[in-house]
Order: structure tokens, then sequence, then C-alpha cells
């Protein structure tokens, strides 16, 4: 079912349960791969993909369409996902490159990571990018999106964002250079 | 030949693109009743949320609503007392209400006093009499006209 469809039927009195377990099934996948490449961890994962769900859920009613529903629902996920990491960062009282190195631990210790030893090092240089960092690298490296959805989900700039992936991109570079 | 590397040529990307995460089995089909049920949760948890939020308010504008109806009941009675006296006053049942002695003002007082003077001293002809008599000469008694 489409989009539109979607939020037509999600309009029909009574029928707002059953059009958003239609709107889960569509996108639920999608966006926990969006979060897992963020956060790494399966259980940081679910917990985030619950309260975007939620989130989206209860903002529905109120949605008016400026946006497509999956760009909509991908920008809850993503702030979702950067205000977990900001809370477990201050909860933890750790620097931004201490908590890069706790989720470098998490990914080594993962028991739901089967890639080889380059895919291993590929994903710790990406989560020891700072965190808006990592979306917008994670946006476009691996989700090939452009610049002008990303833009839409994160509210910044284009130009803002090439920059962004050009530095996130030398990065990542450097480290594997450094690693391998 | 760590110089080689480039994460933009085609075969590493789409090696390194690879998921290689997996997912405990069965995940996404637990994941829609997992939403269902906090759906309903955070529906109930909203509500009751916000009369907790609203409570205190709701005391408070209680308060004052029973603050302003104490004020207006004991004002508005008041003034409606003083007021209504006033108001059906027309001149006629003011005049009546004077008369029958229900209205004091200072004016009616000063001719009610002087009345009462009068009414107490009233002084009886044999007294006048004897008051002529002693007081006044005959010349000055010559002097007046009693008419015949």
């Amino acid at each position: 079912m489409e989009e539109q469809d979607l939020l037509k039927l999600f309009r029909e009195e009574g029928n707002e349960r059953y059009a958003f377990n239609l709107i889960v099934d569509k996108f639920s996948e999608r966006l926990y791969w969006h979060i897992r490449k963020l956060v790494a961890s399966h259980d940081d994962a679910n917990d985030i993909l619950q309260n975007t769900l939620v989130k989206a859920w209860n903002a529905l009613p109120s949605f008016r369409e400026e946006s497509r529903l999956y760009t909509w629902l991908y920008r809850i996920a993503t702030n979702e996902s950067l205000t977990f990491l900001k809370k477990a960062r201050l909860k933890s009282f750790l620097s931004l490159s201490d908590y890069s190195r706790q989720l470098e631990n998490q990914l080594e210790a993962d028991a739901y990571f089967n890639g080889d030893e380059t895919q291993r090092l590929f994903r710790k240089a990406v989560l020891r990018l700072p965190d808006k960092q990592r979306a917008v690298f994670t946006m476009r490296y691996y989700d090939d999106m452009k610049y002008e959805e990303i833009s839409e989900i994160l509210g910044t700039s284009v130009g803002a964002l090439k920059a962004s992936y050009h530095h996130a991109f030398q990065k990542v570079q450097q480290f594997l250079k450094e690693s391998v | 030949m760590n110089s080689k590397i480039n994460i933009e040529e085609p075969l590493l990307k789409s090696h390194l693109k690879e998921n290689c995460y997996t997912l405990p089995e069965g995940y996404f089909g637990s994941l829609k009743e997992e939403i269902s049920k906090a759906t309903t949760t955070e529906k109930a948890n909203s509500k009751e949320s916000l009369w907790t939020l609203l409570r205190p308010q709701a005391a408070l504008v209680g308060a004052f609503a029973i603050l302003f109806v104490i004020a207006y009941g004991v004002f508005g009675l008041t003034g409606s007392l003083e007021r209504g006296s006033v108001d059906s006053l027309t001149k006629s049942n003011a005049i009546s209400l004077i008369e029958e002695g229900f209205i004091k003002s200072s004016f009616i007082d000063f001719f009610e006093s002087d009345s009462a003077i009068t009414s107490s001293t009233k002084i009886s002809q044999d007294e006048l009499l004897d008051y002529i008599n002693n007081n006044i000469d005959l010349v000055t008694l010559s002097s007046l006209d009693f008419g015949e």
C-alpha cells in the first residue's frame, strides 16, 4: 500500500490502529537498520525504534504531509537516536572519544555482529565519528540518500552537510589506513 | 598498501555496505505487538499524566472560584440592600416613610425636637395674663389694639 493510501486509511475513524500496524509493517525494518547503524547495539536500537514508533503514533494525527511519511519517520528516528546518544554520554560522564571507545567495545562484544575484520574496522571507524557526523555519513554512504533529503531530515543546509560528509569520509579513510 | 584503501571503490564499498548485524529470531514479528501494547499504555498514561499535570491548577482555580463566590455573596448582598433602599424610594414613598417615622433625617429631627419643645411648654391663659400684668406697664397696655 502506498504512503498516501496508508495516511488516508489512518484518517478514517476506527481504522487508526489497523493503518498504523500497516505503517509499522512497511517501515519498521528500514528504520531499525538506520538506528542500528547509529547506535550499534541491538538493545539500544530496539528501545529507540519503539520510542520512535510510539512518538509517530502520537504525532501522526497532526502530520501535515509537508514531507513524505518515510522522511518524517526517518527524522523522528534520527532525532531519537541522537538524543539517546547524547543522554547516554552525559549519563556515563564520558567525553566524546571515550564514549566512542565504549561503542566500539560494544561492537566487539556484540553477539549480533557477524562481519569480517574489514567490516568490523569500518564500523569502528564510523562509531568514532561525532554523533551528527555519523548520522550524515550513514545516510549518505550506506543509504545513498541525496543531500536534499538528508537536509530535510536533519534540518541542516546542503552545503554544511557536504562539508560534514567530507570530514567524516576523510576520518574513516584515515582510520582504515592506519589500522589495516 | 594502506594508501590504496579507498572506501569509495565500488567493490570495497559494496562489501562495507553489507549488513553484518544480525537480529534475534522473529524480532520484527514481535515488534508489532510491543508497539501495540506501548501505544495503548502511552494513551492511558498520557490521559493520567494530563490530569496529574492539571490537578494543582484545577485546585487553585477551584479555590479562587470559592473565594470569588463568597466575596460576591457578601458584597453583593450588602450592596443590593443599600442600593435597594435608595433605588426603590420615590418622592411620595419617601415622604410617607418620613411621616410614618421609618426614616429619620436631621431636618425632621429638628422639627420633631421643636414640636416637642412647644408641646411640653404650653402656657395657660391665666399664666399669660399674670405675666402681662406683672411685666407690662399701662402705657404699653393702652397702646395695644385688641380690635374690640
